[in-house]
């Protein structure tokens, strides 16, 4: 289990987190969420022991990072969002020099597991110079096992990889967090809500909200009614008369995927539509399509960093 | 194997796939080559003092080229960061980086023993002389391969790192030289203490004084040291 407790850094006079306060469980995969620049990077090296906090700490399975740094090295894999590779080395090369290292007992049998874990099994003899980006990734990640860590911190696992090679790097994620616990961060929301038990989104510095997928659509409201109108038949008048309806708490627009088509998510202050279904039929609007939809990872982290969508 | 003998693997294999080596090997080859001919017709008798001198300026000039990316290139690359995550002391990946510069720079001692058998061959060399005269190119090397790899831990760029050393190094190399004719002073005398060349032509003559040695060993600690303070402080930066 990682405890984060009140941690704060500051570059120069930027401070990038402003006291991030949350709890990673254990053999869980856990993403962290948030824009470009919320502070997740800098967070997952501050885990690592790569950076100092400036105020505040975290304990990773009761180790300290500040007290005892050297203690979290030896339980900490960590892959980041580039993967650090030595292009002049082979792969077997390279993970012999890293296990070497890290003091890995029986070196050789060790680079095979780890090889067949990410499915590079065979390729030791492979320039890293000529791998393609998956395949980096894969070694990337077998750096970050070798040593058998009981935490595992990936920056953007998935990044620039094909959608075949993301379905491998998902499944070779989900086989290790039967065991360990897995924090990665990923901008791609729906692989997120795929691959992991348990979201944190960071926003601003601090952290915006937790928790598993189904206590944060509690959090941004739940279940919400989900209709698709054909775009001649809707104006912004229609917008200003179906908000006075009375079971109608609030609606919101989303984004087009059709640009004939005006999606609305709907909040009611029911579970029966079927007075805002008669406000449609009366109205001559005619509904391509509607239901109950429950919110996604994407309708949660839009609602909580307040982009308009 | 232990971690110093890992990362002393890794820096030769990286060192080897870098064309720049190559054209180390073959500049010492051609300084030597030119330098010992010199040496045997400026010198009626057969000894390496002007090849030793004039290997410290290749030691100075283009030895950086080979250091520069020792840190500073792990550090663009990302890998840095990977090596200052793993637990244990820094001492060994400096000192494993440290040793595979001694062993690759020292092409130039192959070429230096290569001219002491031509010197044999040719006459009847003074054994005791050329030997210290090799130790003082071996300590030179030590020196500047040391402030080389300081040099390379202060900055991300290598060719910035590579400019550094030769910045660093070349007041250590004419210090002495520029105060010449200056009246004796505590000044002058101190920058001839710390001119690397005031500890190298002893050598190259063939005397041996226990000051120049603990000189070119402290000198070099003390940089290897200073390299391994910076890259512990941006392990905690």
């Amino acid at each position: 289990m990682i405890v984060i407790q009140n941690l704060s850094k500051h570059f120069g006079s930027v401070e990038v987190l402003k006291g991030v306060h949350c709890e990673i469980p254990s053999n869980q995969v856990v993403g962290f969420l948030g824009v470009n620049g919320a502070g997740k990077t800098t967070t997952m090296r501050i885990l690592t022991t790569a950076l100092k906090p400036s105020t505040g700490t975290a304990l990773v399975n009761d180790i300290d990072i500040v007290e005892e740094p050297e203690r979290v090295r030896q339980t900490i894999g960590y892959l980041p969002e580039k993967p650090p590779l030595y292009p002049q080395l082979k792969i077997g090369q390279y993970l012999e020099f890293l296990g070497g290292l890290r003091g890995v007992d029986n070196i050789r049998h060790k680079i095979g597991a780890v090889l067949e874990q990410v499915g590079l099994i065979g390729k030791e003899d492979w320039y890293i110079h000529r791998l393609s980006k998956g395949y980096r990734q894969r070694l990337g990640l077998a750096q970050a096992l070798l040593h058998d860590p009981s935490v595992l911190i990936l920056d953007e696992p998935a990044s620039g990889l094909d959608p075949s090679q993301m379905i491998e790097v998902r499944s070779v994620l989900s086989r290790l967090a039967e065991n360990r616990t897995v924090l990665l961060s990923t901008h791609l929301l729906t692989e997120a809500e795929r691959l992991c038990d348990h979201n944190i989104v960071l926003h601003d510095g601090v952290v915006a909200t937790q928790g598993t997928l189904e206590e944060l659509g509690e959090r941004v409201g739940g279940a919400y009614f989900h209709v698709q109108i054909a775009e001649t038949d809707w104006s912004t008048s229609s917008m200003t008369r179906l908000s006075t309806v009375s079971i109608v708490d609030s609606v919101q627009p989303l984004t087009n995927t059709h640009s004939t088509v005006v999606q609305l998510k709907i909040r009611l202050s029911t579970v029966h539509q079927g007075e805002l279904l008669e406000w449609f039929r009366s109205n001559n609007i005619s509904l391509r399509g509607y239901g109950w939809k429950q919110p996604t990872l994407e309708d949660i982290f839009l609602d909580v960093v307040g982009v308009e969508q | 194997m232990n971690a110093i003998g890992v990362v002393f693997t890794k820096e030769i294999r990286v060192l080897l796939a870098s064309p720049l080596l190559y054209v180390f090997w073959a500049a010492t080859a051609l300084v030597v080559g030119v330098f010992f001919y010199l040496g045997l017709s400026v010198s009626p008798e057969p000894n390496l003092r002007v090849l030793t001198i004039n290997l410290g300026v290749v030691n100075v000039v283009l030895l950086p080229l080979i250091a520069m990316g020792m840190c500073a290139e792990e550090e663009k690359q990302g890998t840095l960061e990977m090596l200052l995550t793993v637990p244990g002391s820094l001492w060994r990946i400096v000192m494993g980086k440290y040793l595979a510069g001694m062993l690759l720079g020292s092409g130039m001692l192959i070429c230096s023993v290569l001219c002491s058998l031509v010197l044999a061959w040719l006459g009847t060399p003074d054994w005791g002389a050329i030997v210290i005269a090799l130790c003082g190119q071996a300590l030179c090397l030590s020196f500047c391969l040391a402030v080389s790899l300081f040099a390379s831990a202060l900055t991300r760029e290598p060719l910035a790192s590579g400019l550094l050393a030769i910045l660093c190094l070349f007041p250590f190399w004419i210090g002495g030289r520029i105060l010449e004719g200056v009246e004796a002073s505590g000044i002058q005398t101190l920058v001839q203490d710390l001119s690397l060349m005031e500890h190298l032509i002893p050598m190259s003559k063939g005397i041996f004084d226990m000051t120049d040695l603990l000189w070119f060993v402290l000198g070099t600690g003390w940089f290897l040291w200073l390299t391994v303070q910076l890259l512990e402080g941006k392990r905690c930066r």
